[in-house]
């Protein structure tokens, strides 16, 4: 689904039943590589998946704090878009989805297209249950 | 300040684990499951003046490790598993034991998941009209099998020989089945056939000279018996615990066993209606 209005809060919102891990991940970035400075946090930076579940039922913050106006884009590691953001000093926004597996969110200049920053959501699995297909069907009294 | 937004969707994660693909047919491996049958369960006999086997309480239970596996007397070992496929090397009772009295109820219960005599017993003859026969014990046969699912329907096959020394036969099993569930229902049904060698059959529906008041009343198969069947299997779940079973199987006999004086019906029908409980 793509929005073109102004960003209030993009969520992904983590749809499993869940144990969180509420760490928190934050990055400096890299001033020579986009000529500011600041940092990117996301909250949390992991969740456990328990069982009977698949995937982790959260709400994904992700919050900046630049030294100078600065234009961004986020985007899953395998090109999705999730938004954009301009001239943006501070601010935060919240994200709903579902995750199921480790996830690199990644920054990008709009401009330039170049990445400047990438912070990775851990999603961990308690140890599943292993199923096999069974000899017989099940009940199968005769 | 404009922002272009995508909701991301489940597809553009990797999915590493989805329980939804293996329902029904799939069991957790590493522990016991234990389970009890109780209802009505009836099975006629083709062996003359012999009584319906009637069976309130069947027991089910089983393991399954990564590839060794015990399904109530089924023991088997599965040598190449693949998604839909998997090549086992399995035990299995015969059970044409259960239509004689020598069998008790529990061991008929049983035998539907096994079946023991006790070889070091005395022979007791039992008394079909004239004939004084031996008893018969159930054998175990074991040997290669070949599963195949596919969507909603499977495939199995499989070739055994008695391993207990009663009467060295051998089962040819083919069967193709079809299963789908509907809300809390669900439902399976298998045609098949069994080809029972001429030893197997012999030795259970055979009459020896011996076990017989004229020796020329004596009965000896002059071959195979290939014996088709339909299956039928419905449940409805109503928790983890508690489910609610009907059960149906008809076999067709053939010439084969038949034609032996201690038989005087060409079929064998069993059902079973009741309840079933998961202890673990």
């Amino acid at each position: 689904m793509i929005f073109s209005s102004p960003p209030t809060r993009l969520s992904i919102k983590f749809s499993f039943g869940l144990l969180l891990l509420s760490a928190v991940a934050s990055i400096k970035v890299n001033a020579e590589s986009i000529e500011n400075s600041g940092v990117i946090n996301i909250s949390p930076r992991s969740c456990l998946i328990t069982k009977n579940h698949n995937h982790c039922e959260r709400s994904l913050i992700i919050s900046w704090n630049f030294e100078t106006a600065t234009d961004f884009c986020v985007l899953l590691k395998n090109g999705v878009q999730l938004f954009c953001e301009y001239s943006q000093l501070a601010g935060k926004r919240e994200i709903d989805g579902d995750l199921r597996v480790t996830t690199t969110f990644v920054f990008q200049k709009p401009e330039t297209k170049n990445y400047f920053a990438k912070v990775v959501v851990y999603v961990l699995k308690k140890s599943q249950p292993t199923l096999r297909k069974r000899y017989s069907h099940p009940w199968s009294i005769f | 300040m404009t922002a272009n937004e995508v909701t991301p969707e489940i597809s553009d994660y990797e999915v590493l684990y989805d329980s939804s693909v293996c329902k029904l047919d799939c069991i957790e491996t590493g522990k016991w499951h234990l389970g009890v049958a109780i209802g009505l369960g009836h099975i006629t006999t083709p062996i003359a003046e012999e009584d319906d086997t009637r069976l309130p309480v069947i027991p089910q239970f089983s393991y399954y490790g990564e590839k060794f596996f015990v399904d109530n007397f089924t023991i088997g070992y599965s040598f190449v598993q693949g998604k839909n496929y998997s090549l086992d090397f399995i035990g299995d009772f015969n059970r044409d034991f259960i239509h004689f009295h020598t069998a008790s109820s529990v061991q008929k219960a049983f035998v539907l998941s096994g079946g023991f005599g006790d070889p070091e017993s005395p022979k007791i003859p039992v008394h079909i009209g004239d004939y004084d026969l031996k008893k018969r014990y159930a054998t175990y046969l074991v040997g290669p099998s070949f599963r195949y699912q596919g969507e909603g329907w499977s495939l199995k096959t499989s070739y055994k020989k008695d391993v207990t020394g009663l009467n060295y036969g051998t089962e040819f099993n083919f069967e193709l089945g079809q299963h789908f569930t509907y809300g809390k229902w669900s439902f399976q049904h298998a045609i098949g056939v069994v080809w029972k060698s001429q030893e197997i059959v012999n030795y259970y529906y055979g009459i020896e000279p011996e076990e017989s008041p004229f020796p020329e009343l004596a009965y000896s198969a002059q071959g195979a018996a290939k014996v088709p069947y339909y299956e039928f299997n419905t449940q409805y779940q109503f928790n983890h615990q508690w489910r609610f079973l009907i059960s149906i199987k008809s076999e067709k006999l053939n010439k084969s066993i038949t034609e032996s004086p201690i038989v005087n019906k060409d079929e064998v029908n069993s059902v079973f209606v009741g309840f079933g409980y998961d202890f673990f």
